[in-house]
């Protein structure tokens, strides 16, 4: 490569804006995990401290004294049992989608778009009315159903990305050779789709473990979850905030752990409705 | 001209043959088989929610009061009620500036974050955290950061000489404040997605542009930007439906306050119906809002389709 002159301008600028960039987009979360750890005098003093001795009250308060533990194992439970049987259900409708050509098949891609971007209040009501009705509200059941149908629209659009991408040839071989319909789905395309299906799971294991509004709603004090039960700290007069703070970054960590396992799969799932035409 | 209209008929009519002919659907049974599971779930708890919401929109129900038939009377309160067209003035205003902000900044910072350095992928990987952060947690972090008295930007702008600021208890910054937030979490998002578009353009287009001669700008305008059109349109598509039912992050930074002035439809909606148990009109204003979300997808659908027809 020949370097011109105004390259190196350029390089500078560059680097200049990522770090400016990075510090704004990095420095909220940190600033929130340095508050989780700071003693209570020091959360805000003023000019900060960023030089303190780190301790861990926030978290045994939050997680031991107080019920954290719990809503976080819901959070954890619900999550992960939406998520897998909505993966399941919506890997094989896109399997459908993906291998089989039907009149409406484009519509019914479209109609499952809609409703992944319908306002969640428009669902709320009557699954809040139906389900007071049932009694399921305040069960894990209750949020477990909805969650899984909130998931299958956008996991079926990843999946059918997938899907289509990965030949025809060998599924037909293990037909041929007396495999079922299903038998091919889940001991042929699925073993071949596993980075595609981890990325769709943790995805939704992203949107579902960060959902607030349903939980408001059809959770009571048995089954609330992380992210709703950090909410009721917002409507006291004064926030607690080394214990918010603690249980913010628990919040998140889990989070950042997924993805930083899956991070390559996901770049590809985000894009690969969009970029194949 | 003709010939595409007839084709689209024909399309349409096989289309309900194929719903009702029992006979061909039972050839094909055990294909479809694996689509019930899904089309029931989504039936259920989707549509059929949204349908008894257009419902229950018909009725004058409050916990208090019961159940009684109203016909249009909750639309027609809505069109005369103050504060749900501040909500929507706030919602537009909103989603026109956050979207464009992310957009640019989102394009800008893939751009930059494209070209080859050390530890690119890590650096990329790094932008990604306020994408994973509930918004709830965001809104509750800047809460944090936004505190009048003793938070962490108002030391910030005393440091550059400005005048400390109750942020989100100003009623002229409340709105801007959850724009600044909302920027945070969705500018990460836009440049994700952009960036994997811009991996996906072939690098030998720029290099044979460069030899016949083309500049920077060149390069940016005739084999980036239509290049890279196809997935700003579909990212303009999702940020625009996120801010337009945009909830969390507003209530978490301000609850809609102080007074009403960073009201947006969706907590306008949820504050009638769960707070006040105004379930009929809270309907009314759902569906509204699903009615302004469904038409503005539908414009963009139409917009994204009509490069692809030339």
């Amino acid at each position: 490569m020949n370097k011109k002159p105004g390259d190196l301008v350029i390089s500078i600028i560059s680097y200049l804006f990522i770090g400016a960039s990075l510090l704004f987009f990095l420095f909220p979360v940190f600033w929130m995990f340095l508050t989780s750890i700071k003693p209570p005098q020091d959360v805000f003093a003023i000019p900060p401290k960023w030089i303190f001795k780190p301790t861990w009250v926030n978290y045994t308060t939050a997680f031991v004294k107080k019920d954290y533990l719990k809503y976080l194992w819901n959070s954890f439970f619900i999550t992960s049992i939406s998520v897998i049987v909505a993966t399941v259900i919506a890997a094989m409708a896109a399997y459908v989608t993906a291998r089989f050509r039907f009149k409406g098949k484009n519509t019914m891609l479209l109609g499952l778009l809609v409703f992944y971007t319908m306002p969640g209040i428009a669902y709320a009501i009557p699954l809040f009315l139906w389900f007071s009705a049932l009694k399921i509200i305040d069960t894990p059941l209750a949020l477990i159903i909805v969650f899984t149908a909130l998931t299958i629209p956008f996991a079926t659009w990843v999946l059918n990305g997938y899907f289509v991408s990965i030949p025809r040839d060998l599924e037909e071989a293990a037909m041929i050779d007396g495999c079922s319909q299903w038998g091919a789905l889940f001991r042929v395309v699925l073993p071949l789709a596993a980075p595609g299906v981890a990325a769709t799971a943790i995805l939704t294991f992203i949107g579902t473990w960060n959902s607030f509004l349903y939980p408001a709603i059809l959770a009571g004090s048995k089954t609330i979850t992380l992210p709703t039960a950090i909410a009721t700290f917002i409507t006291n007069t004064s926030i607690e905030w080394g214990q918010a703070a603690a249980i913010a970054s628990v919040i998140i960590i889990p989070v950042v752990i997924l993805v930083l396992l899956g991070q390559r799969y996901i770049i590809m799932g985000l894009v690969s409705g969009a970029v194949k035409e | 001209m003709r010939i595409p209209q007839v084709k689209k008929e024909k399309k349409r009519i096989s289309f309900f043959r194929l719903e009702f002919n029992l006979g061909k659907l039972r050839r094909r049974f055990e294909h479809f088989v694996f689509l019930i599971p899904a089309l029931l779930v989504v039936g259920a708890v989707l549509v059929y929610p949204l349908l008894h919401t257009f419902y229950l929109s018909f009725f004058d129900y409050s916990i208090s009061k019961g159940m009684r038939y109203a016909g249009l009377q909750n639309y027609a309160d809505i069109l005369v009620d103050k504060t749900f067209y501040v909500a929507l003035q706030n919602t537009v205003i909103y989603t026109i500036i956050v979207v464009t902000t992310e957009m640019i900044y989102g394009f800008i910072l893939a751009n930059v974050l494209n070209r080859d350095f050390r530890g690119k992928n890590f650096i990329r990987a790094l932008f990604m955290i306020p994408l994973l952060t509930s918004p709830i947690v965001s809104g509750l972090t800047w809460r944090l950061l936004f505190n009048p008295d003793l938070g962490f930007v108002n030391y910030f702008i005393n440091l550059l000489g400005f005048k400390s600021q109750v942020w989100t208890g100003n009623p002229h910054l409340a709105l801007p404040s959850i724009m600044v937030v909302d920027f945070w979490s969705g500018t990460p998002f836009v440049m994700l997605l952009l960036l994997a578009g811009l991996q996906s353009i072939s690098k030998k287009l720029y290099e044979a542009a460069t030899i016949d001669g083309a500049n920077r700008f060149h390069l940016l305008r005739y084999i980036t930007i239509p290049l890279l059109k196809p997935m700003i349109l579909v990212v303009l598509l999702l940020r625009t439906m996120d801010s337009l039912k945009i909830f969390d992050i507003v209530y978490a930074l301000t609850g809609g306050g102080p007074g009403i002035s960073s009201m947006t439809v969706g907590i306008y909606a949820y504050l009638k119906g769960f707070r006040l148990f105004y379930l009929g009109y809270a309907a009314a204003i759902s569906w509204v809002l699903a009615v302004i979300i469904i038409l503005v997808c539908i414009l963009y659908i139409r917009f994204i389709n009509v490069p692809e027809q030339d």
